[in-house]
């Protein structure tokens, strides 16, 4: 019987693999992508709550984290584009002055 | 059968998330290898969606992830000139790689042995609905319309300001200054004027 513990586990490990995502790679892009994977484990366990308690607040939660998700991405990639546009690179260790 | 599919979509979502942060090949280390396995692993967490009842959930994260957030990083991939910048380029992980590793290591473990504690469900185990009396009333759109036009309204109401700044602040960032931006002679564009170094005529063609 697959209960709520499992759920929780995945998104646990999910979110795990989106830290390690973001301490150890270096491209821009790609830490990006493990914080977008950090949110999807969040919001997992969120709908896995809900479902095992049944409401659906969780299900709300989540529709909300997917629209910052999406405003997240629009500025982040268009804060990574203009950093590549000024540095020529995305590694995230050159990118170290707040200014141009 | 339940447990059969569990175990399918969790295994395949965990293996294409790790494929996104360690590049199964060495030559697998580009940002559209690791954006396609972005797409896989989000195809997976919609799949464990469904297996949740959460059906509109599942819909939009194919939808907005899938479709939209990741089509948009493969926009920007292709926009940028990647093939000099040799970030992440395949070398032995230096101390602050592997402290890295060792700090998410650990936040997993820390999770996971919190989640699966006898004492970290009893708080909640008396509300635990495990079967529900009415599938077909869960997770769908009209009772989640519902919920979001009542209960959530200024939530609601608030994303859309949300999302309307974020869109203003994105054309404002990505906007082109001739200044201060580099702009590579191979992606330059002439007008007709610059590459012929003529005026142009009137009636010319």
């Amino acid at each position: 019987m697959i209960g709520l513990t499992h759920y929780l586990v995945v998104s646990a490990l999910l979110f795990g693999i989106g830290t390690l995502g973001v301490l150890v790679r270096r491209n821009a892009l790609v830490v990006f992508m493990c914080i977008e994977l950090m949110l999807n484990a969040v919001n997992m366990s969120f709908i896995a709550f809900s479902r095992f308690r049944g409401g659906m607040d969780g299900h709300v939660v989540a529709f909300f984290v997917m629209a910052v998700a999406a405003a997240e991405a629009a500025v982040g990639l268009a804060l990574i584009l203009h950093l590549f546009r000024t540095r020529q690179s995305l590694n995230v260790d050159e990118a170290n002055l707040m200014r141009h | 059968m339940e447990a059969f599919l569990f175990y399918l979509f969790s295994t395949a979502a965990v293996l294409s998330a790790l494929a996104v942060v360690l590049p199964p090949h060495p030559k697998a280390r580009a940002p559209i290898h690791s954006a396609v396995a972005m797409v896989l692993c989000f195809f997976f967490v919609a799949a464990l969606y469904a297996m949740l009842s959460a059906h509109l959930l599942a819909v939009l994260q194919v939808l907005v992830y899938a479709g939209a957030i990741m089509v948009l990083f493969t926009f920007v991939i292709m926009l940028l000139n990647l093939q000099q910048d040799n970030v992440d380029k395949p070398e032995p992980p230096g101390f602050f790689k592997m402290l890295g590793g060792l700090m998410a290591l650990t936040t997993t473990w820390g999770l996971i042995t919190k989640f699966t504690a006898d004492e970290f469900l009893a708080p909640i185990s008396a509300q635990l609905v495990e079967k529900l009396a009415d599938p077909l009333h869960y997770g769908n759109l009209q009772d989640i319309g519902r919920l979001l036009f009542s209960k959530y309204l200024l939530p609601f109401e608030l994303t859309s300001v949300l999302l309307l700044t974020a869109m203003i602040g994105a054309v404002i960032v990505a906007k082109r200054d001739p200044k201060t931006t580099w702009i590579p002679e191979a992606v330059k564009q002439l007008t007709y004027r610059e590459r012929h170094g003529k005026r142009v005529e009137k009636g010319a063609p």
